[in-house]
């Protein structure tokens, strides 16, 4: 049993040269060759970024394209080189590494209170191919770059000329595989072997929960898109008819074993953002979490229903009808662990403690964008008005809706919200705040318009809606659907770089941040702000890790630490 | 998976060879699906070609028998390696390494002589339909299996110059056991594919 010394400072917070992760050591083979989980953490969340406003600004060339009828900046060829890199970009560079290699290196082995995950020479090694494969991938341009679409389907990428941009990103996303795998490994095993006495499976943050399904989808997952790409390498270099139908190979082969991978793929990207979102709600509402229990399993259900869905992609290209059916049905089941984790968020949130924090905010307008994904996502699973919706505009927006109003707003809340420990700096709130409503007004500018446009019947991937193809009506009206949606994602962009500004700016200019300036519970917010080498000097107090009560405010500190009057018993609920 | 110095988040070594074996498991469990995902393929396209498609092939290399045998014999030396430094034999156990490594390798150039051996069947058949089967279904197949012998040869060749300097003991034999646990999976890999290949041919 130990009590707490109420007279010792929180560490960090008033003794200015403490030794932190950041001032350990210095020099750039400090960082490039550290087996730190926290530097690897960051040199992720540096890189990943890096590629989003890679991937942002040929959203932004898409945008600007089909801002107005006619062609406005890129030819057709670059058109669709522009959205495959994009996708490509923002799928395999950004989102499904984004919050398990980011601030899931960073938060997960400090909130398991050990000294860094179970391989962490693997840890590196897994970053490095990483950059190994985005720089693979973004180096198609100059091979004459790739326009199949992020999905690569037969045979537009087996008949096309730019052979070289092919053959390089099926190298990448082979490389890009095996990081992922080697993360995935490294994060399932640190979370079995490495919980501290007293921390068991219940007793786990549920952002923890979320990465070890998101961990078990990337091991099982991943490797069928090895043995894909690798197929499809081999088709293109012998010419022979493995996926290509000219040279009697068969093209649906190509889509099942792409989606077996690619949708829990999806669920590798936005099951990471649920864990943020369970941690954001709960310690911002200062609220326990609502049905703890259900949340960690809907995340293993959400984990096992996404390897039998893969089908509902696949519709409209002459799969048996049977199998049309039976996949429609098990994608309406997955709609059962999803809803269950809004509800239990929402009963969180009712009659909480709420504090209107920026991390909140991302957290709140989750909820907002990943109702309206999930919502159309049955207009999409049925089978009936899929036939009207497939290959439209409809489900550009869905899916963006899912993956950026889902994971990637996930993810810039956890940044917010474990900034203040990562950095040790505190950002503006005000500007904070404003760069939220920006984003959270444009994206619903940018992509609700194309839910209309595709209802309207706007097809996806076309370069242009005017010409003798296109009634005037038709040309009119898209038009305006568009101008606004490039509208909102000029908003947005605008959002995106007032972020860039401040989280920068309060590099230099912030205020410290004290080591736990939220309240939140679990065990990264014990250690000090930025946490030290080692995270931890003393073992840190393992417990509920949404027991609010045991935390007060402190005005002077302008961060929690805990009661006073309380005394603590290690592995106490 | 390397044996870890100064950077372990483990107190203890024994944890940390736990963990990296569970590791292991978890990092053998992804090869499977990529195996079985590569089978499943092959059979999705030796089915789609029709029951009689097998008649215009030619028959497999009678290699494959002999290299069959070869990488049997080399999990059994490696079998042998791990019983010995389990009852610390090192002696024994740097000979089964050696043995395994070099029957590992005599596999390899096995397999390439099988290869070499159907480059013509494969030249003679490459205007017809059934090119894409032979090639998925022989080379893709072996092709994915020795790539990963060759993966797995690095670590055992490291592991093997390890027990020579005398680094292992019947109380700490991590690389031994992890490339253990690599090699008799390879081993199942392999008799999978052969028996899928002798099945579709």
């Amino acid at each position: 049993m130990t009590t707490i010394d109420t007279t010792k400072p929180t560490p960090g917070a008033e003794t200015p040269p403490v030794d932190n992760y950041l001032t350990h050591s210095s020099g750039i083979m400090s960082w490039l060759g550290t087996l730190d989980h926290k530097r690897i953490g960051v040199m992720y969340l540096v890189s990943i970024l890096t590629a989003f406003f890679l991937g942002g600004m040929f959203a932004m060339l898409v945008r600007l394209e089909l801002m107005f009828p006619g062609e406005q900046i890129l030819s057709q060829d670059q058109y669709n080189m522009a959205f495959t890199l994009h996708g490509v970009i923002m799928v395999f560079l950004v989102i499904i590494p984004s919050v398990p290699a980011s601030l899931g290196n960073f938060v997960l082995p400090i909130m398991l209170g050990a000294k860094d995950v179970a391989f962490p020479r693997l840890n590196l090694f897994s970053y490095y191919l990483w950059v190994t494969g985005a720089v693979l991938a973004v180096s198609t341009v100059f091979f004459g770059g790739v326009d199949t679409g992020w999905t690569l389907y037969v045979p537009y990428s087996t008949t096309g000329t730019e052979m070289n941009g092919i053959l390089l990103l099926t190298f990448a996303v082979f490389v890009l595989g095996f990081s992922s795998i080697f993360t995935g490994i490294n994060f399932i095993v640190t979370i079995h072997r490495l919980r501290p006495p007293g921390m068991t499976w219940f007793r786990m943050p549920l952002f923890l929960w979320a990465i070890y399904a998101t961990g078990i989808l990337q091991v099982m997952a991943t490797p069928v898109i090895g043995i894909t790409v690798a197929l499809l390498a081999v088709e293109r270099l012998f010419g022979i008819g493995i996926f290509d139908p000219a040279l009697g190979g068969d093209p649906v082969l190509f889509q099942h074993f792409f989606w077996f991978y690619s949708h829990p793929a999806v669920y590798i990207m936005i099951l990471p953002g649920m864990g943020i979102i369970s941690e954001l709600i709960s310690v911002h509402s200062h609220k326990h979490i609502f049905g703890y229990k259900f949340i960690a399993f809907s995340s293993v259900a959400i984990a096992i229903f996404s390897f039998i869905v893969w089908g509902h992609h696949m519709f409209l290209s002459g799969q048996s009808p049977l199998m049309n059916v039976v996949f429609s049905a098990i994608t309406f089941s997955v709609a059962i662990p999803s809803a269950v984790k809004v509800f239990n968020w929402l009963a969180t949130l009712y009659k909480g403690s709420i504090s209107f924090n920026t991390p909140m905010l991302y957290a709140l307008s989750f909820l907002v964008l990943f109702t309206i994904s999930g919502l159309t996502g049955l207009h999409l699973g049925t089978l009936a008005t899929d036939i009207h919706l497939h290959d439209t505009y409809f489900v550009v927006a869905h899916f963006h809706y899912t993956m950026m109003g889902g994971a990637l707003i996930a993810m810039i809340g956890g940044i917010h919200h474990w900034w203040p420990k990562i950095t040790g700096r505190m950002y503006s709130e005000f500007l904070g705040r404003t760069a939220c409503g920006l984003i959270f007004v444009g994206f619903n500018l940018t992509f609700f318009t194309q839910f209309m446009l595709g209802s309207k019947g706007m097809p996806r991937r076309y370069h242009d809606y005017d010409g003798p193809n296109w009634t005037p009506e038709a040309t009119e009206l898209f038009g305006t659907y568009h101008f606004w949606s490039s509208i909102g994602s000029f908003v947005m962009a605008a959002g995106f770089f007032l972020i860039a500004f401040y989280l920068l700016h309060s590099l230099f200019r912030g205020k410290k941040a004290p080591a736990n300036p939220w309240g939140g519970r679990s065990l990264e917010w014990q250690c000090a702000s930025p946490p030290p080498h080692d995270n931890f000097s003393e073992p840190p107090h393992v417990g509920d890790p949404y027991d609010f009560t045991v935390l007060e405010w402190d005005e002077q500190e302008q961060g929690y630490h805990w009661r006073h009057d309380l005394k603590h018993e290690p592995g106490e609920a | 998976m390397a044996d870890s110095a100064g950077s372990s988040p483990f107190a203890k070594h024994e944890a940390q060879v736990s963990a990296g074996t569970l590791g292991l498991w978890f990092f053998l469990a992804a090869l499977t699906i990529l195996f079985g995902a590569s089978v499943l393929g092959y059979w999705v396209i030796r089915l789609g070609a029709g029951r009689d498609a097998a008649l215009d092939l030619p028959a497999l290399p009678r290699g494959l028998w002999f290299s069959t045998a070869l990488l049997l014999a080399s999990s059994g030396a490696m079998h042998w390696a791990l019983t010995s430094i389990r009852n610390n034999r090192s002696g024994q156990l740097q000979l089964g390494l050696l043995a395994t490594t070099g029957l590992g390798l005599a596999f390899l150039g096995v397999q390439t002589r099988c290869w070499v051996q159907w480059a013509a069947p494969l030249a003679a058949a490459l205007s017809q339909s059934q090119t894409r089967f032979l090639l998925t279904g022989f080379y893709v197949l072996t092709g994915m299996h020795a790539l990963h012998v060759i993966g797995g040869l690095i670590p055992l060749t490291i592991v093997t110059l390890r027990a020579a300097c005398g680094r292992y003991s019947p109380s700490y034999y991590p690389g031994v056991r992890y490339c253990a646990m690599y090699w008799y999976f390879l081993d199942g890999v392999w008799l999978v594919l052969f028996a899928t290949l002798l099945l579709g041919t």
